[in-house]
């Protein structure tokens, strides 16, 4: 076996000019380098393309990249830049848009004058950051390739590796490791692929190590989101009319540069299901054209949407006056199952029946996290606030109370966090749990308890309490946190 | 030529003596167990012992290691049940898993200097180690567990 580092074009789409190798290869343990080409439109899975080092250990490897001299032709990315892609998406989100779900006429009442509130959210581009960068090992022999790889998904590295090397699909096997943390980075193939091409091209078992710094700057993020948010405020505060625009490069255009629009399957991702019983709500989206590879990445599009909307929310409750649960819980209004008839909501290709949108179930999430966060009960210090979100992603509902603290040289600390989730029956609570308590990189004690809800039917809501005096957790799994980390 | 001793085994490596004690780890005796996760002394995945003392193995060069002992996460106990180990297991700390021999090797060394750490102590040895899945909170209870099992 050899190991592989693969310099890959500083911009997404460029390719190399030209190169000379003639350091790197008097590095000790260096064996040779090999091109990858450049991945034609759309890049896919595809490898990215660049000038891969082969060497006797990955350091070596390392070492060796760092001594190829290479011209590039940075492609068709070349100019973009991530300040003015955010003016752009902004600009956009200022106008209308395509309409993807529309109840009444939100225009009507924005004619009609009075003071109109509106928000700005935007959300940058997310890198997983894995605990273990990209690494795979490909053996091919025989026409045949045979690859080791910590992969969420075995499937497309058979479809990818069979079409960069022009073999069937039988003759790729994969075998799946450990995954190091995927968080959906894993399920996107192209460094399997890589090491598939390297093995073809050297003769011999390759194995890619990328570094960190590859595995955060050729990324499929989680995209770069502007919303802009509009409503004016009737009797109770409660607004009249509300309009929504998203604004996102869509993960399509991985397979398509030409897609621009959001997708049912992403725009339904707390977008077109704001759950809020209103006579008047538009619902837009508007164009982005990708400039960089953009992916799933745990909960997707409901990281932006919830943003925007729950941020909206809470502004427009102190904007009323109101009290922020009491508000959320106004607007969520009664409990009902929500009707999308008239609009696309694939309800994350669950039936509608099996798994309705029941507002009532949101209500409760809601309603119970602000129990037992002792929402209003609470003393908050100077420079502490507290606030409440809920929302629908995957089928579960979940409601979270943070509290904030910020000192004096704004420095932000996070001394507790509530959150309850509903997400229907849980088969395996432990692997429910970890994933919902992860979230708290916090310096707090902390609890979590699971109680059986059994004479609540089906649902059985979970609740996770950061608890600063932590007492009530009678019989509860009781852990305590450390220090936030970044 | 360079002389260590690794997992009680005397060594010799007549390589590059700028290559991280990591690579020789992993790569040239297959002891795969420390992790890479940075490169850069940033994450801690990489923690060994050197001398006793828990050490970033990606910053620590080949001739930097020349005479010392060496022990990673496969030598810490040759049945991989040390203390450490045996709580990790029981209160099921990990998640993916990727950060945890550093982890554990981070710990065991803190427990070696101190018999009972406190709250404050734990967070500032364990601050150079970062967990991904966020597995903070098991890894402080973890410890304190460990601290008594170990007196
Ligand atoms: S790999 Fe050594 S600290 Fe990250
Ligand atoms: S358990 Fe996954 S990074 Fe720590």
């Amino acid at each position: 076996m050899v190991y592989a580092s693969v310099e890959h074009p500083p911009v997404l789409g460029g390719k190399v000019k030209s190169y000379d190798d003639k350091e790197a290869l008097k590095v000790r343990g260096v064996h040779q380098t090999v091109p990858i080409d450049p991945f034609q439109q759309a890049p896919g899975f595809q490898p990215v393309g660049g000038i891969a080092v082969i060497a006797d250990n990955t350091w070596a490897a390392f070492q060796g990249r760092k001594k190829l001299n290479i011209s590039w032709d940075n492609g068709p990315n070349e100019t973009f830049n991530s300040d003015e892609y955010k003016n752009e998406l902004r600009a956009t989100s200022h106008n209308p848009c395509k309409v993807v779900r529309n109840i009444g006429d939100a225009d009507a009442v924005f004619v009609k004058g009075g003071k109109v509130y509106e928000g700005d959210y935007y959300v940058p581009l997310m890198a997983h950051a894995s605990m273990e960068p990209l690494v795979a090992l490909a053996e091919f022999k025989d026409g045949k390739a045979t690859l080791w790889a910590p992969t969420q998904n075995p499937q497309a590295v058979q479809d990818i590796v069979s079409k960069e090397l022009g073999i069937s699909k039988e003759g790729v096997i994969c075998h799946v490791t450990l995954l190091g943390g995927g968080f959906g980075r894993k399920s996107k193939p192209d460094y399997v692929a890589e090491a598939a091409v390297l093995s073809k091209k050297v003769g011999r078992p390759v194995k890619v190590v990328w570094t960190r710094e590859d595995d955060i700057k050729f990324d499929y993020y989680n995209a770069v989101a502007s919303m802009y948010m509009k409503a004016p405020l009737g009797a109770n505060g409660k607004p009249t009319a509300w309009l929504q625009r998203s604004v996102f490069p869509p993960i399509p255009s991985i397979f398509d540069v030409n897609t621009v629009y959001g997708e049912p399957a992403h725009l339904q991702q707390g977008w077109t299901d704001i759950p809020y019983d209103l006579p008047n709500l538009r619902i837009e989206n508007g164009p982005a054209k990708a400039h960089v590879r953009i992916a799933w990445l745990r909960s997707v599009a409901n990281i932006y949407h919830a943003f925007a909307i729950q941020c909206f929310t809470d502004e427009l409750a102190h904007a009323a006056g109101r009290d922020p649960v009491d508000y959320l819980l106004d607007l969520i209004g009664n409990p009902r199952t929500i009707d999308f008839k008239g609009g696309q909501y694939p309800n994350y290709g669950a039936s509608m029946d099996v798994y309705p949108w029941e507002t009532g179930r949101l209500r409760r999430v809601t309603e119970m996290v602000a129990e037992k966060s002792g929402w209003g009960k609470r003393n908050h210090g100077k420079g502490t606030g507290i606030g409440i979100a809920a929302h629908r992603s995957f089928l579960t509902y979940v409601a979270t109370v943070v509290e904030v603290e910020v000192d004096d040289q704004g420095e932000v600390r996070i001394p507790r966090v509530d959150t309850v989730l509903d997400a229907g029956l849980v088969v395996n609570p432990e692997a429910t749990s970890s994933p919902v308590r992860r979230r708290r990189g916090i310096r707090h004690k902390y609890c979590a308890k699971r109680r059986d809800y059994g004479d609540q039917g089906r649902h059985r809501p979970i609740e996770f309490s950061g608890l600063s005096g932590g007492s009530d957790c009678r019989g509860a799994l009781s852990d305590e946190c450390i220090h936030r980390r970044w | 030529m360079i002389q260590l001793k690794v997992n009680g085994v005397e060594q010799s490596f007549d390589g590059e003596p700028e290559m991280p004690l990591l690579w020789y780890l992993r790569d040239v005796l297959d002891l795969t167990g420390s992790k890479f996760g940075c490169g850069a002394g940033l994450c801690g995945a990489c923690t060994v012992h050197v001398n006793g003392q828990a050490t970033r193995s990606c910053l620590t060069t080949m001739r930097d290691a020349a005479g010392k002992e060496v022990t990673t996460i496969e030598g810490l106990d040759k049945d991989g049940l040390h203390p450490v180990q045996r709580v990790w297991m029981e209160i099921n700390v990990p998640q993916c898993g990727y950060c945890q021999a550093g982890q554990i090797m981070q710990a065991a060394s803190l427990l070696n200097s101190k018999k009972k750490p406190t709250d404050q102590e734990i967070d500032e040895a364990m601050a150079g180690n970062i967990c991904r899945c966020g597995t903070y909170q098991r890894i402080r209870a973890a410890i304190k567990a460990a601290a008594g099992e170990m007196t």
